[in-house]
């Protein structure tokens, strides 16, 4: 059965090539681009650390902290793409709501602790 | 990257080629390679290893065995030994000679140049296409990788429960634990195998890649079927041997059914769809057909064996499947008997009733021989007491089966029109395998065989009953499934449909081309007209399959709003992995606007339902099944009295959707922080005061 044998040695070959140029490419399609996120380090506490993690080629970011929609701190962060930052921040004033603002690359992302 | 993709193609063939092929040795032992091709050995050795994997997996962990890595490499290199022993050392009892038939089946160098041809366009195809769907993003795939990873976490087979909200009075609620029949256990094993064995996550591609391979199987398994089917007497002696002969027919089949077909549903769009059980079952079906014809033709007891064990296999994997199969067999009985009543009174036989007689004495006969035998015996014993003993599937347990028996309940399920069967099965393949069922009932009555050869003569109504039923009984299931008193959807019979057709309009295509070539011969038509409607039959068939293709290509990668999900789920579990001390948290997130959102639940592993879901809007409107309101209203009205009651009945604390369409009803309101904010993403945590 030369001709059969041929065809299964065909497949098996079509499939060990297919199969591994569709899980090398799943496989590269993995990678978060262009994006960024900010959380709390700790979302049941009332601590106002937050961690920045960046996707993007643009490393700087700037962020402030109102308390109670009053100015608390400020500042400014590098975070190397691919990488995250912790931002510690020294404990705020007890208040109603803490908000982080992060700008980037002229975009503002907030996120807040309410305590009410 | 490159060693995982080493163990993957290595487990594929530890898992889905040996067992299968050392039972095959150790079943048929040294006339294996007279009794199949190569090419049927590969295609029933990958079939029969996924439900070898499943009985297996099944026994040992009904017994309280840990799966694990372990135990699969012990219990298949077991499995191979044991089977290469009986092959060794247990002598043939006796020596088959070669079918007859067989040289009929060998390949020229031209055809299996074509046969090539074909399978590479197939694959690469199917490989294009999957180039936008390998991620795994869809629905249905998330849903069963949660089963198959429970079963690699925790070692044990999954009891197939789901919490779910249920109203105890008019605003309160509670959680409660719910069997589900949506899911079999056969759907879910050979993933779990697969992790275990290689490490590779089940957010990955090997889901979609092992789907890929059943799907390429399937259509091997399709082929090696109409290589016997096509091998059938009826078309023997009777039309031009050079176009008309089962190899030129199984690859006509092949091509109907590869690459110009090789994307839209039940091809690689269930492959990236995640739709497990439909693609099993389009393997198993045409495969146990293919026992079945086989067993009848070479009276072969063994060959009824291989068919009865994949069919229980269908059983155990995918209940709509087997529901269907079961439907097919009914049918191709039905057909056999009015083909051989009407064949037996419009012959010339002097003594009809007795010919009918003699011939039903003779396919008993034959029917009883099968069956009695050691093997059949044994093997349905052996199954019943493992349906009743070891493992039921959870849809006998549920009941699930009485609920697809009776009037349609939905619109959905009242059957599709002729024009959307049309569209289901193909346009050009219903037209043609329309053509395929005339002609062979033509051929049926035409073939005079009756008088001359009593004792035979029912074997060649076989094929046609086999074709002509699996054909119809799709078509009746769904185009008029209140007939037949089923309530299942239509459309998802439909996906079945198109398989008996693509071997019907293979032969209406032979068919016509005979035809066309008699006019020519006898001069009614001139050989350039003749050239010109063959070359317009397959301009057509590859404009329609084209057509097909690229209407079902995709519109482009969903991989990143996909890995914004998991960035989010995989923060929300470390947090609440992280805060073990507190009460119990549970999560909603919403279908609607987040994408891959069924693949959630595997961040976290806590229920099949956990995070909660806010599903489609217009289910919460459907009368006909009047669902729980809480995961609407504590989306769209989170500072309502009735959703915050929901909240507390339910411990609902983290809330994940999508910040353009949510954001504003939460950010109204105290009662919610936001901890987290990725690109479209947002989680809110609801406050403990």
């Amino acid at each position: 059965m030369p001709n059969q044998k041929t065809i299964l040695v065909s497949l098996a070959l079509f499939i060990l090539i297919s199969f591994s140029y569709l899980a090398i490419l799943e496989n590269a399609q993995h990678q978060i681009k262009d994006s960024w996120f900010i959380y709390f380090e700790n979302i049941n506490d009332d601590s106002s650390n937050f961690i920045i993690e960046n996707y993007s080629d643009d490393t700087k970011f700037s962020w402030k902290i109102f308390v109670d929609n009053s100015l608390f701190n400020q500042g400014e962060v590098q975070v190397l793409e691919k990488n995250k930052k912790n931002v510690s921040i020294d404990k705020p004033p007890k208040g109603k709501t803490i908000k982080v603002i992060v700008s980037h690359s002229k975009e503002d992302r907030e996120i807040y602790k309410n305590f009410e | 990257m490159f060693i995982q993709l080493l163990l993957f193609f290595a487990s594929l063939v530890f898992l889905l080629f040996l067992p299968g092929y050392f039972l095959l040795l150790a079943i048929f032992k040294k006339n294996l390679s007279q009794r199949f091709l190569p090419i049927e050995t590969i295609v029933i050795a990958f079939s029969t290893s996924l439900i070898i994997f499943d009985f297996l997996i099944i026994f040992f962990g009904k017994l309280n065995f840990n799966i694990n890595r372990n135990l699969i490499l012990i219990l298949f290199s077991a499995f191979i030994l044991a089977c290469y022993a009986l092959y060794k050392f247990k002598k043939n009892k006796k020596n088959y000679p070669p079918i007859e038939n067989d040289s009929v089946l060998k390949f020229s160098s031209n055809q299996s140049a074509l046969i090539i041809l074909i399978l590479f366009l197939t694959i690469f195809i199917k490989t294009i296409y999957l180039t936008d769907a390998i991620f795994p993003t869809s629905t249905d795939l998330g849903h069963h990788m949660y089963w198959s990873k429970l079963i690699s976490q925790t070692g044990q087979l999954p009891d197939y429960k789901k919490n779910e909200i249920i109203s105890i009075n008019d605003n309160s609620y509670q959680l409660q634990s719910q069997p589900i029949a949506d899911f079999i256990i056969g759907e879910h094993l050979i993933f779990a195998g697969i992790n275990l064995l290689t490490r590779i996550s089940f957010i990955s591609y090997f889901p979609a890649l092992l789907l890929f391979a059943i799907n390429i199987f399937s259509l091997l398994a399709m082929f090696i079927l109409a290589l016997r089917i096509f091998d059938s007497s009826l078309l023997k002696n009777i039309l031009n041997k050079k176009i008309i002969n089962p190899v030129n027919l199984a690859i006509l089949t092949l091509f109907l059914i590869g690459p110009f077909y090789a994307i839209t549903s039940p091809q690689a769009k269930f492959v990236s769809g995640g739709v497990i059980g439909n693609l099993i079952g389009n393997l198993l079906i045409p495969l146990c057909l293919y026992f079945y014809f086989r067993a009848i033709q070479e009276k072969n007891s063994w060959m009824l064996f291989m068919g009865l064990f994949l069919s229980a296999g269908i059983f155990y994997t995918h209940h709509l499947s087997g529901f269907i199969f079961i439907f097919i067999l009914v049918f191709t009985l039905i057909i056999f008997n009015v083909l051989l009543i009407l064949k037996t009174f419009l012959d010339d036989s002097e003594s009809k009733i007795k010919t009918l007689i003699l011939n039903y004495k003779k396919t008993f006969k034959d029917i009883f021989t099968l069956i009695y035998s050691p093997q059949i015996i044994i093997f349905l014993i052996s199954t019943i007491l493992f349906l009743f003993f070891v493992y039921m599937p959870s849809y006998i347990t549920t009941n699930a089966q009485t609920t697809v028996v009776g009037a349609p309940s939905k619109s959905t399920r009242a059957g599709l029109t002729l024009n959307q069967f049309k569209y289901a099965v193909g346009e050009m393949r219903l037209t043609l395998g329309i053509i395929g069922s005339l002609f062979i009932l033509a051929l049926v009555f035409l073939k005079n065989k009756f008088d001359n050869q009593k004792n035979k003569n029912y074997h060649y109504i076989w094929m046609p009953s086999i074709l002509l039923g699996w054909a119809l009984a799709l078509t009746l299931m769904t185009v008029t499934p209140q007939w037949l008193h089923i309530n299942i959807p239509s459309d998802r019979v439909a996906n079945y449909a198109n398989f008996p057709f693509i071997f019907l309009a293979s032969i209406g295509l032979i068919g016509l081309i005979s035809f066309l070539e008699k006019l020519n011969k006898q001069l009614l038509i001139s050989k350039k007209i003749f050239h010109l409607i063959f070359v317009l039959f397959f301009v057509t068939i590859i404009f329609g399959g084209y057509y097909d293709n690229a209407n079902s290509l995709s519109l482009g990668q969903k991989n990143q709003k996909a890995l914004q999900t998991f960035h989010a789920s995989e923060f929300l579990s470390s947090q609440i992995r992280s805060n073990k001390n507190s009460s119990f948290s549970n999560v909603l997130k919403d279908h609607n606007y987040l994408s891959s959102d069924s693949w959630i639940k595997l961040f976290f592993m806590q229920d099949y339902n956990y995070p909660l879901s806010r599903g489609y809007f217009k289910r919460y409107e459907d009368s006909t099944k009047p669902r729980e309101m809480c995961t609407l209203w504590m989306i769209n009205e989170p500072s309502s009295e009735r959703a915050q009651k929901c909240f507390s009945n339910t411990f609902t604390k983290y809330i994940i959707i999508n910040t353009s369409v949510d954001e504003p009803q939460f950010k109204a309101t105290s009662n919610f922080s936001k901890v987290y904010q990725g690109d479209s993403l947002s989680i809110f945590s609801k406050n403990n005061h």
